[in-house]
């Protein structure tokens, strides 16, 4: 509980610190989804765990029964 | 995420997947009985990455036909199965053969498990190269972020291993150790496929 605080208090930090960022658009399918992989990676760094992970499940348990 | 790289230990306060807790439920078993260490795919989804997967890769101690009977009963007790054989021996005889076994949910083949003993010396290497991840319900270990980079990136290297690759070194870019990752791309050039 306590280590949720500390981070949620640092990822609201960090958005007051980073601006938002865009995702640049790929010349092929291959380097769009390799900017997405950099465009995730720098939200998951400014987000709460809570909050992308919600989003990340929707993908996982889409496959699970 | 909060990755302490001297104590190898990530906090993830995430909410957990069905596939994370399929995870916890079955390693809680393992662990009982076995050391283990989660390998390759798994571990870029444990920590963002946005795929799913049918499998999970793990690495597991060698050990006796004994002790592997222990885990296997206690697992069928806990409604997993191997997907392999039934009888423990013919289950044990692949592993000792080199071979990966499969551990899934009594008659749910997806997700599964995919065990092996680690055959060459760089795998043999990651039980003391690992991570744990703290997790809200449990903790996992991991193989560590330069083993797991250089693999996918320089060994298996399919358009979604070199994707897991960059996904952990943009996550974790000013943590990772650039020449622990060479060390393994030079070991990885001289493996025989």
């Amino acid at each position: 509980m306590k280590n949720k605080q500390i981070q949620n208090k640092k990822v609201q930090e960090k958005r007051k610190v980073f601006k938002k960022v865009f995702m640049k658009p790929g010349n092929n399918n291959q380097e769009d989804r390799l900017n997405f992989i950099k465009f995730w990676a720098e939200y998951i760094k400014t987000h709460s765990d809570e909050d992308w992970s919600k989003q990340q499940n929707i993908v996982i348990d889409s496959q699970i029964e | 995420m909060e990755y302490d790289v001297n104590k190898k230990e990530i906090i993830l306060n995430r909410e957990l997947s069905k596939l994370d807790k399929f995870v916890l439920d079955f390693i809680k078993i393992l662990e009982k009985h076995i050391d283990y260490v989660i390998i390759s795919g798994y571990v870029s989804i444990l920590l963002g990455r946005t795929r799913a997967t049918e499998d999970i890769d793990v690495f597991i101690e060698k050990i006796s036909l004994e002790k592997f009977s222990e885990f296997y009963e206690d697992a069928k007790e806990q409604g997993f199965e191997c997907i392999n054989a039934e009888k423990t021996e013919e289950v044990f005889s692949y592993l000792k053969e080199g071979l990966a076994i499969r551990f899934s949910k009594e008659n749910l083949p997806v997700p599964n498990f995919e065990i092996k003993f680690p055959k060459r010396e760089i795998d043999k290497e990651t039980f003391n190269d690992f991570i744990i991840v703290i997790l809200p319900e449990g903790k996992l270990k991991i193989s560590s972020l330069e083993r797991q980079v250089a693999f996918k990136k320089y060994y298996l290297k399919s358009e979604k291993d070199i994707e897991d690759a960059s996904h952990i070194e943009e996550l974790f870019k000013d943590k990772l150790d650039y020449n622990k990752i060479n060390k393994f791309k030079n070991i990885i050039k001289n493996i025989k496929t």
